[in-house]
C-alpha cells in the first residue's frame, strides 16, 4: 500500500492536531462544544481514551513521528477524575516527558496537557482553536 | 400489609435523591417507577456549575448518574409526569399520575435538536432561572424555544413543547417542527393522560422550590434589574448558561466588580413563617463569591450573614480559605433594604453591622445576589392531600429522630430536602437510607417484577477470524447530513478490505435502523460494526445491545462521533469536515480490525456482611442488613453495643440516649442473623471485595462486604482555659454526666474549644456542638429560671430546624456572646472570665461558678484499621469516602463502607440514616450474588510481570495485588512475586498499563496497540485507488 504524507507545503499549511481526551470529562466537553455549536479548527482529531491516566508518553512521540504536527492531552481537572487521579499520574509522567523533550530540543509548544471539564464546551472551542494557531504559527514539524 | 406484595417501587420526585434511591432499588432487583414532573431527571443539581467545598463541576459528577439511571435494565423513566393519587395498603399501592403531554413521541424523538434549531418561537426559560438572552439589538428577550430539549444532558433526551406558547397549538398556525422533524416524532393531537402503576412501595423525594425573594418587598427582586438570586448567578456562572460562563449584570451587560451577597433571605425568619434555617446557602454563597473571583480577580465580593454555618465536612476550610487566600469580605450585620442608584443601576445595600456601628451603614454594589433559602417544593400539597403524609407548619414532611425515612404512612419513605432542608452529601446518604427500608419491606419479593433479557447465543469471533467490518454512516436528519457527505463516506469506508458492508440511514439510532443492523449482521456475516452518528457518551449502550441481540458480542463495536466533533463545530466547511470525517473513520475502521469479544465475568460472592462499631450508626447498619435477610457479624470493642450514645443522658430531641440503647439492643438480640462480638477487635483481614477473610476472636469469619462505624468520641482539651486543673472548667459532656450534681447559678459556655483551629487535625467546625451547648442552657434555665447562662461563640450554627432551639434558649435568657478569633475569651486564676463583646465595644467580665467548654468529636483510633482494609483518612483523621457529594458513605475500594461519626462528626439521626444508606450500599453489592467485572479490564502477563509493584502503588481503587507464586524449576521451588488483577474491583482506567516498566499489563479493549493503530491510521491517509487492506493490528493471544 502507498503512503502519502499529509504535510502539504508551508504555504496554505493545515497542521494536523491530535488530542487524546478523557472519557469522562474532556471527551465530554467536547461533547458540549458541539451540542453548543462552537466552532473550532477543523484541524483536531480527537481519541477517545478511558482516562487521561492511560495516555502512555510513548503515544505522544509516536503521533509525532506518524506526522501529527500539535498533540494534546486533555483530562479532567485535578479533584473531578473519574478514577480519582489518574489525571494526577498522567501529569507526573508527562511532565518527565515534556523534560525529556526540551533536552532533545524539541519545540514543546507542540505538545500541551489541559484539564477541560464536561461543562466547559466553550472552553474546549477555546483551547482548540488557540493551539491550532499557534502550531500553525510554529509551521510543519516535517517540512 | 397487602396479601400480594409487589417488587417495585415509585420513586416521586427525579433530583440527586430520586437517582440515588432508584440505583439503589434497581441494582437490587427491584423494578424502579421513576416519576418526575419536568421533562428531564437532574433536579436542581443540574443547574448548579460547580460544588462546594471542592469545587468539582457539577455536571461531571452527575452526568455519568443520569446515564446510570437511563440505561439502566429495571428502571422506567416516567418524566414530564405528576402523581396524583395513592390508595392500597404497604406492599400494593396503585399510583396514579398525570402523564402531561409532550406533543413528542419519546419513542421516536432521537434528541437531535432540528425541531429548536427551526421553531421560530421563544419563551421563557426555567432552566436558565429565566434569565433573558439578548437579541441583535441588544433587546432582553426569553431564552428558550417553545419546542426544546430541556438541556444539553437532559435524560431522556427528549424534546418537549411549551404548549400554551405553541403558535400551532394555540392558533393552528406554524407547525415548522413538524415539517422539519425527520423521525416524524412531533405529535400535536397528544393530550394529557391519567395513568396508573402497582408498585409495593413508594419512595419521596420532592424536594425544594427555592424561596421566591419577591415576597420580600424591602429587596426589590423582580424591580432592580441587578438583584439576582443564587440559582441565577450559578447559571451566569457556568460555562453552558445564557451568558456562556460571563458574570455580567443583567441592566447593561457590564463586568460586576463589586458583589454583594445577601445571606437567609427567605431562612430563618418568623415573619415569613420560616424558622428554619435552609442549611446550604452558606456554603454556596460562598463558593458563588470564590468562582466570581475565579472568573475575574479585580471582583471584591461582599457576603452579608448573621452565622456562616459551615458545619460540613470541608467546611469550615473552605470559609476559611474564602477568607485568607481569595480576600472575600464576610460582614455580620441585619439587612435593613436595597436601594438602586437610577444613574447606574447600581444598588446601596443598607445594613445594620453586629460591631456597634451606630445607624445605618451603606455600601454600593453593582450587584447583589440573594441567598434563597430552600422552600418545600410546589408538591407537598400533593404529600398532605393524597399521599396524606404529616407536615410541618412550615411544609415539611414529618419523621421521628430514631425513624428519620419513615412517614406516618407505612410503607411510604422520605428522604432529602422533602423533610428538612440540607445539602447534597446529606440527601444523598439519606436516599440509600429510604432505599434500604424500602428493601426490608419488600425482601421476599425482589427480583418478581424484573425480566431478565433474554439473549441469542454469541456468534464466536475469534481473533484469527478474518473481520467483517459493517459500517453505518448516519445523516441524523441534517444535523450531520448538511455538512458531511454520508453517501460518499459510506462510499469511502467499502473501499477497505476488510469493510464488507456500509450504508447511511437517516436515523442510525431510530427503531428500524435496529431491525437493518441487526440484518446486515446476519446477511453479511459481519462481526464487527461501525456507526458514525454522535456521542459514544450516550448512544454506546443502545447500539451495543442491537449487536447482543443479534448474538455479536457488545464489543465488537465503535462509535465514531461525527455529529459533536464534525458536523456540529465545522459547519460552512464541508471540504474540511469530510476529510475530517473520512481520517475518523479510517481510524475507526483500523481499530475495529482489532477488537476482540469481550465477557464480564461472574465472580461469586459470600452473602454475608461485617458491621465494626456497635454504636448508633453500627447497629442500624446491622439491624438492617439482618432485616433485609443478609447475615452480619457486628463487632465493638467495648463491652457492651451503644457507643457514644450510652454517655448521653438527654439529647437535644428529649430522647434519652440509654433508653435508645437499650431499645436497639433489644432489637439486635430478637435478630437471628445478627452475631455480635463484643471485647473484640478485628485481628486478621485478607481478601477484597466478595470474598473477604476475618479473624475475630480467634474465630475465622468470611463475608462480602464491610461497613466500618468505628465513631468518634469529645476531645479532651487539656491546656484550655485551666481545663485539667481548674475543677470548675468541664465539658460539655461531663456537665451532662454530672448534670443533676451540678446546679450552678452562673454559667460560662465556651464554643469551638479545640476546634476550628488554624493548624490539622482539628481545623473543622464539630457540627453538634452549638446544639449541644444550647440543648444544655435550655436544660438549666427549665430547672433554674433564674441562672445566668453565657454562650460565648464565633457563629452559631443551629442548622435546619435546630434553629427552633436556639431562638428557645434566646426567649429563656441565655445571654449569647460573639468573639472572634483575634478577641478570644480568657479565663484567669480566679477562674473570671473576660471577653470582648463587639456590639458594645467593651470587656465584658464574669466569674461564673461553672465553665463549660465545647469540645470537638474526634475520631475514634482508626488508623490501624484504615491501614487493614487500605481505607484513607482525611487531614482531619476522619475516614475520607470515595467523594464528598455524591458518594458519602462509600469508600473509594468496592465492598467497603462507612457510617456515623467515623465519617464527620454528627448528630443520631443522621448516624441512624447514614447506617441504613451504608447498608442498602452492601445490600445491593450482596443481592445478586455475583460481581460482574467490567470487561475493558487489565490483564498481567504474569510472564512478563518481574513483581516491581508500581502498578500496586498506583492503582486507586486497590484492584491490584502482589502475589508470591512458587514456581517449580527442575529440582528447586523458585518463589517469584507477581502482580494480579482482582477482576471484580478493577475499572478498566489504564493508568497500570503506563506505568508497567516491562509492559505486562494490557487493558481490554483499549490496548496500546489498539490505540495506536487508531492514530497512526487517522494521520496517516492512503491513496486508495482499489479495495486497500486496513491496517490490522496484530492480535496478542490472550
Amino acid at each position: 500500500m502507498t503512503q502519502v504524507e499529509t504535510k502539504p507545503q508551508i504555504e496554505n499549511f493545515e497542521p494536523t492536531i491530535l488530542v487524546f481526551a478523557c472519557n469522562w470529562c474532556s471527551y465530554a466537553g467536547a461533547d458540549l462544544a458541539g451540542v453548543s455549536r462552537l466552532k473550532y479548527p477543523s484541524n483536531v482529531r480527537i481519541v477517545r481514551v478511558m482516562c487521561s491516566g492511560r495516555v502512555d508518553p510513548a503515544f505522544v512521540m509516536k503521533a509525532f513521528l506518524k506526522g501529527a504536527d500539535g498533540v494534546m492531552v486533555a483530562g479532567c481537572h485535578p479533584g473531578d477524575c473519574h478514577y480519582l487521579e489518574g489525571n494526577l499520574r498522567a501529569k507526573e509522567r508527562i511532565d518527565k516527558m515534556v523534560e525529556a523533550m526540551q533536552v532533545l530540543g524539541f519545540k514543546v509548544e507542540r505538545f500541551r496537557l489541559e484539564w477541560i471539564s464536561a461543562s466547559e464546551g466553550k472552553r474546549f472551542a477555546q483551547i482548540m482553536t488557540e493551539f491550532t494557531e499557534k502550531i500553525r504559527s510554529l509551521g510543519p514539524l516535517k517540512p | 400489609m397487602a396479601e400480594t406484595m409487589l417488587g417495585s417501587v415509585a420513586v416521586i420526585g427525579g433530583g440527586i435523591a430520586g437517582i440515588q434511591a432508584s440505583l439503589d432499588m434497581a441494582d437490587q432487583g427491584f423494578l424502579v417507577h421513576l416519576i418526575e414532573s419536568n421533562p428531564s431527571i437532574g433536579g436542581r443539581m443540574v443547574q448548579l456549575d460547580k460544588t462546594f467545598p471542592t469545587l468539582d463541576c457539577a455536571m461531571c459528577i452527575l452526568g455519568p448518574k443520569l446515564v446510570d439511571v437511563q440505561r439502566h435494565p429495571n428502571i422506567r423513566l416516567l418524566t414530564y409526569c405528576d402523581p396524583q393519587d395513592l390508595s392500597g395498603s404497604p406492599g400494593n399501592f396503585t399510583l396514579k399520575y398525570l402523564k402531561k403531554a409532550r406533543y413528542v413521541d419519546e419513542d421516536k424523538c432521537t434528541g437531535c435538536g432540528e425541531c429548536e434549531e427551526n421553531c421560530p418561537y421563544w419563551v421563557d426559560d426555567e432552566f436558565n432561572e429565566h434569565l433573558m438572552r439578548k437579541d441583535k439589538k441588544g433587546r432582553d428577550k426569553p431564552g428558550r424555544k417553545t419546542v426544546s430539549i430541556p438541556f444539553p444532558q437532559a435524560v431522556p433526551k427528549v424534546a418537549y413543547i411549551q404548549a400554551h406558547n405553541c403558535a400551532y397549538l394555540k392558533k393552528g398556525k406554524c407547525g415548522i417542527c413538524k415539517k422539519k422533524c425527520g423521525p416524524g416524532a412531533i405529535n400535536y393531537e397528544q393530550k394529557d393522560e391519567v395513568k396508573e402503576i402497582n408498585v409495593g412501595a413508594v419512595i419521596v423525594t420532592t424536594g425544594f422550590d427555592p424561596f421566591d425573594a419577591k415576597e420580600i418587598s424591602s429587596l426589590h427582586y423582580g424591580q432592580f434589574p441587578n438583584v439576582v438570586t443564587t440559582l441565577q448567578f450559578e447559571r451566569l456562572l457556568n460555562a453552558s448558561g445564557p451568558t456562556g460562563g460571563e458574570v455580567i449584570r443583567p441592566s447593561d451587560q457590564k463586568h460586576p466588580k463589586k458583589i454583594a451577597f445577601l445571606q437567609c433571605v427567605g431562612s430563618r425568619n418568623p415573619q415569613l413563617n420560616r424558622n428554619y434555617c435552609s442549611a446550604a446557602c452558606c456554603m454556596y454563597a460562598i463558593k458563588e463569591a470564590i468562582m466570581a473571583k475565579e472568573h475575574d480577580p479585580d471582583v471584591e465580593a461582599y457576603i452579608y450573614y448573621m452565622d456562616i454555618r459551615a458545619f460540613g465536612k470541608g467546611f469550615e476550610e473552605f470559609y476559611q480559605r474564602a477568607i485568607n487566600e481569595f480576600n472575600i469580605h464576610f460582614i455580620k450585620s441585619r439587612i435593613s433594604e436595597i436601594r438602586e442608584n437610577p444613574e447606574n443601576r447600581n444598588l446601596i445595600v443598607k445594613y445594620e453591622d453586629f460591631k456597634g456601628t451606630p445607624g445605618i451603614s451603606t455600601e454600593e454594589m453593582d450587584m447583589v445576589v440573594l441567598s434563597t433559602g430552600l422552600d418545600p417544593s410546589s408538591h407537598a400539597e400533593f404529600l398532605k392531600r393524597d399521599l396524606k403524609l404529616e407536615l410541618s407548619d412550615t411544609g415539611f414532611v414529618v419523621t421521628d429522630p430514631l425513624k428519620p425515612l419513615e412517614t406516618n404512612q407505612e410503607g411510604v419513605y422520605v428522604c432529602g430536602v422533602a423533610s428538612s432542608p440540607k445539602d447534597i452529601p446529606d440527601t444523598v446518604a439519606e436516599a440509600s437510607g429510604a432505599a434500604a427500608k424500602a428493601s426490608i419491606l419488600l425482601k421476599d419479593v425482589r427480583g418478581t417484577e424484573i425480566e431478565e433479557k433474554k439473549l441469542p447465543r454469541e456468534i464466536k469471533v475469534s481473533p484469527a477470524d478474518e473481520p467483517r467490518i459493517g459500517v453505518l454512516v448516519c445523516h441524523c436528519g441534517h444535523n450531520i447530513g448538511s455538512v458531511v457527505d454520508c453517501a460518499e463516506v459510506a462510499e469511502y469506508s467499502k473501499q477497505f478490505d476488510n469493510v464488507v458492508y456500509a450504508s447511511d440511514p437517516m436515523y442510525a439510532c431510530a427503531a428500524d435502523s435496529q431491525v437493518v443492523i441487526k440484518d446486515a449482521i446476519k446477511e453479511h456475516k459481519l462481526n464487527r460494526v461501525i456507526v458514525a452518528s454522535c456521542t459514544p457518551r450516550t448512544h454506546e449502550p443502545l447500539f451495543r445491545s442491537t449487536l447482543q441481540e443479534a448474538g455479536l458480542n457488545e464489543f465488537l463495536f465503535d462509535l465514531v462521533n461525527f455529529r459533536e466533533q464534525v458536523s456540529w463545530v465545522h459547519p460552512h466547511q464541508e471540504d474540511e469536515a469530510n476529510e475530517k470525517a473520512k481520517d475518523l473513520i479510517r481510524g475507526a475502521i483500523t481499530r475495529a480490525c482489532g477488537l476482540e469479544p469481550l465477557f464480564k465475568e461472574k465472580i461469586p460472592i459470600i452473602k454475608k456482611a461485617l458491621v465494626i462499631g456497635g454504636g448508633v450508626a453500627g447497629m442500624t447498619s446491622a439491624l438492617d442488613l439482618a432485616r433485609a435477610g443478609y447475615p452480619v457479624y457486628l463487632i465493638e470493642k467495648e463491652d457492651q453495643l451503644g457507643g457514644e450514645l450510652l454517655k448521653i443522658p438527654e439529647l437535644h430531641n428529649g430522647l434519652k440516649g440509654p433508653e435508645v440503647v437499650a431499645q436497639m439492643r433489644k432489637e439486635i438480640e430478637n435478630e437471628p442473623e445478627i452475631t455480635v462480638y463484643t471485647n473484640s477487635e478485628l485481628e486478621e483481614l485478607s481478601g477484597a471485595v466478595g470474598k473477604f477473610k476475618g479473624v475475630v476472636q480467634g474465630e475465622e469469619i468470611q463475608f462480602g462486604a464491610v461497613i466500618l462505624a468505628t465513631g468518634a468520641e469529645p476531645f479532651t482539651p487539656n491546656g484550655y482555659y485551666n481545663y485539667g486543673n481548674a475543677s470548675n472548667v468541664v465539658t460539655q459532656r461531663e456537665l451532662e454526666e454530672r448534670f443533676d450534681e451540678l446546679d450552678p447559678q452562673n454559667v460560662v459556655m465556651i464554643q469551638c474549644v479545640g476546634s476550628r483551629e488554624e493548624e490539622a487535625p482539628r481545623t473543622y467546625c464539630s457540627r453538634i456542638c452549638c446544639t449541644a451547648a444550647i440543648k444544655n442552657s435550655i436544660r438549666i434555665k427549665e430547672r433554674n429560671p433564674n441562672a445566668n447562662v453565657f454562650v460565648l461563640y464565633k457563629d452559631i450554627r443551629t442548622y435546619g430546624d435546630l434553629e427552633e432551639l436556639y431562638l428557645k434558649a434566646r426567649e429563656l435568657g441565655t445571654v449569647f456572646i460573639r468573639y472572634t478569633d483575634d478577641n478570644e475569651p480568657s479565663v484567669d486564676s480566679n477562674g473570671t472570665v473576660t471577653v470582648f463583646d463587639e456590639m458594645l465595644g467593651v470587656n465584658l467580665q464574669v466569674t461564673p461558678d461553672l465553665v463549660v467548654l465545647s469540645v470537638p468529636l474526634v475520631p475514634k483510633p482508626n488508623e490501624e484499621l484504615g491501614q487493614m482494609f487500605k481505607c484513607a483518612r482525611g487531614a482531619d483523621n476522619f475516614f475520607l469516602e470515595a467523594h464528598v457529594k455524591l458518594r458519602p458513605i462509600d469508600f473509594a475500594t468496592d465492598g467497603i463502607f462507612l457510617a456515623g461519626t467515623s465519617q464527620f462528626p454528627k448528630f443520631s439521626t443522621e448516624a441512624i440514616y447514614q447506617g441504613s444508606g451504608a447498608a442498602v450500599r452492601v445490600m445491593a453489592l450482596l443481592a445478586k450474588g455475583f460481581i460482574l467485572s467490567e470487561g475493558a479490564i487489565a490483564n498481567v502477563n504474569q510472564d512478563i510481570c518481574r513483581g516491581c509493584g508500581r502498578c500496586e502503588q498506583v492503582c486507586p481503587f486497590k484492584a491490584i495485588e502482589l502475589e508470591t507464586k512458587t514456581i517449580r524449576m527442575e529440582t528447586q521451588d523458585l518463589k517469584m512475586v507477581k502482580a494480579v488483577v482482582n477482576e471484580g474491583v478493577c475499572k478498566g482506567c489504564g493508568t497500570c498499563v503506563v506505568t508497567c516498566p516491562v509492559s505486562a499489563i494490557t487493558i481490554k479493549h483499549f490496548p496500546d496497540k489498539l490505540i495506536e493503530s487508531q492514530f497512526e491510521s487517522i494521520l496517516t491517509r492512503p491513496e486508495l485507488t482499489e479495495k486497500v487492506e486496513a491496517d490490522t493490528p496484530s492480535v496478542e493471544a490472550p
